[in-house]
């Protein structure tokens, strides 16, 4: 499910869309709170960068990009804000413009944007069961829960894995050899 | 910060078990460098899943073409082009706006219909078995059958090993479209037979003789007990166009009728391929020969071996291929006739991997909302408009 190498946004603002579009607004959500906000932020995001249509040497130097520039946008919609808590507004943008909190903060929005991209492959059953053992419910409490067979939660679950690792298990790997060569 | 994203990789990767020694190395020190300790909480991963689903793609994506559309014009006269040009190129968008709208929504509206079409079923194991005197024996999941060569459960047959080949004797095993089947020969061998495909083989082998069993059509992935068990027995794969020499590996053949090519994969040990006209060539791990129609020649490449394999652990994988060809594969699954009636479609070019056990609808749902194109199914019919 990768978007492929060097995406030029003017070509290919579709894909860039598809993959990261709710993780930015959520990722804004964590500042902004009215939603609807954040969706105008990141499609304003994207429409810039069509115009103006950089060029990404890899998928990372896009993802850096797109992650800062939100966090920028959001800067600029909380200092324009007509909120008048201010002690809201300074909390938010000493957090905002916390480097490692911003660290974490993608981590995180990263990891669910795979996870999720990887599951929505899933039939819906299969959905829930994952959902589910990655929160780390035991089998049983799965059956319970969705009130199917012990069995059947086993043999859906271990397919569903199985989709899922294969998803996983090439990706990463280069970073080490570039790393080790340093 | 660049480091940050393969973190989250090695992440899931953890968390799915699949981390290597070197990535679990890897992961630490890129933890410590940026000293994230938090403990990566999957309750609140999950919980953000979940949250996604709040989103409306499509409406959002809409807004985006009309933003778009209404900002090409200011962006254009800060360049000082005459006023007509602008006006043409937002007219452009936004004649591209107004078409995807009309498209999407008609998307839509086809999706809205399509309950579960009760025509179309998803395959499973099934097979016929033909004997040596011509009779015909259907396989099929839930009932047992035995002979005094093989018995099956319905999923797999298995041929009883140190029979006496007196004289050859062959079983034919046809799978039909929306079947698959599982075979062990006589002498330990395993075949993974794919939808439309046919086996020919004998009951029983002669160690020290050459292994020898052919793929009349179809695809196969071969798991070849090792000659040194047999006294050296090689085993060999004919089939239409090729043949396979083999001491003991993995592979997968696939040669449809209806493909261009004959496409032949190793996935561990060494094969040699020959060919009349192409003359002879070995194979190693991960590479993929590919032998034109008319056989002329034997193409190397090498290849991601599990969107080969995938098909025999109930799985398709897919990777940039045209959907044209992704339809070949779900047609002989789902038994079911393809049509496109916009050829350009056909070129479309999709990443995805997918379970079997799914309804045709589920897959197609994916591939039509993620590429926008518009799909119907009339009886046993897709039609991508």
């Amino acid at each position: 499910m990768n978007s492929g190498n060097s995406p030029r946004i003017k070509d290919d603002l579709k894909t860039v869309f598809d993959l990261y579009y709710e993780a930015l607004v959520l990722y804004a959500n964590r500042f902004v709170i009215v939603l609807d906000e954040c969706e105008d932020l990141v499609q304003d995001l994207l429409i810039e960068l069509w115009e103006k249509n950089p060029y990404f040497p890899d998928d990372i130097s896009l993802k850096v990009f797109l992650y800062k520039s939100t966090r920028n946008k959001c800067l600029n919609v909380i200092k324009h804000s007509k909120v008048k808590d201010k002690y809201a507004v300074a909390n938010s943008i000493a957090q905002l413009e916390d480097d490692s909190l911003f660290l974490e903060q993608i981590l995180e929005e990263e990891i669910v944007r795979q996870l999720y991209q990887a599951i929505e492959l899933l039939p819906d059953r299969k959905k829930e069961i994952i959902k589910l053992s990655l929160k780390g419910l035991k089998n049983q409490e799965i059956s319970e829960i969705l009130s199917i067979k012990l069995q059947t939660v086993k043999t859906l679950k271990s397919q569903s894995y199985t989709i899922l690792r294969q998803q996983f298990q090439d990706l990463g790997t280069l970073l080490y050899f570039l790393l080790s060569e340093v | 910060m660049r480091d940050i994203f393969h973190l989250s990789v090695l992440i899931i990767k953890k968390k799915l078990k699949i981390l290597k020694d070197d990535e679990r190395h890897l992961l630490k020190s890129i933890r410590a460098e940026h000293s994230i300790t938090k403990k990566t909480d999957f309750i609140n991963i999950v919980k953000k899943i979940s949250d996604y689903s709040l989103i409306n793609k499509e409406k959002a994506w809409n807004s985006i073409l009309e933003k778009r559309a209404q900002n090409i014009v200011p962006l254009y006269q800060s360049k000082k082009q005459s006023w007509y040009k602008y006006a043409a190129a937002a007219s452009l968008v936004l004649l591209f706006s107004v078409t995807y709208f009309v498209w999407n929504e008609k998307a839509f509206k086809s999706q809205d219909k399509i309950v579960i079409n009760k025509d179309i079923e998803i395959g499973r194991d099934k097979a016929t078995l033909t004997l040596e005197d011509g009779s015909v024996v259907g396989l099929e999941k839930g009932t047992a059958y035995s002979n005094s060569n093989a018995s099956s459960n319905g999923e797999k047959i298995i041929y009883k090993s140190g029979q006496k080949a007196t004289s050859q004797v062959f079983n034919v095993l046809t799978i039909p479209t929306g079947g698959q089947f599982n075979i062990q020969l006589a002498d330990g061998t395993k075949v993974w037979l794919n939808s439309e495909s046919q086996l020919k083989f004998p009951v029983a082998f002669t160690d020290g003789e050459t292994r020898e069993v052919q793929l009349i059509y179809g695809e196969a992935y071969f798991q070849v007990s090792h000659s040194t068990e047999h006294k050296g027995s090689h085993f060999k794969v004919l089939s239409k166009g090729q043949n396979i020499e083999v001491l003991g590996t993995e592979f997968n053949l696939k040669a449809y009728q209806d493909e261009e090519s004959i496409f032949t994969t190793l996935v561990n040990g060494k094969v040699r391929l020959s060919s009349p006209n192409a003359g002879s060539t070995f194979l190693k791990p991960g590479q993929q020969s590919v032998l034109d129609k008319e056989g002329n020649e034997f193409i190397i490449k090498n290849v991601e071996v599990f969107n080969e394999v995938s098909w025999k652990e109930g799985i398709f994988s897919f990777n940039a291929m045209p959907l044209k060809d992704i339809m070949k594969v779900l047609a002989r699954w789902y038994d079911v006739k393809v049509v496109f009636r916009d050829p350009k479609n056909e070129l479309v070019r999709i990443n995805g991997i997918l379970d079997k056990d799914q309804k045709i609808e589920e897959i197609l749902n994916i591939i039509s909302k993620t590429n926008k194109i518009p799909y119907e199914i009339k009886e046993k019919t897709i039609i991508f408009k």
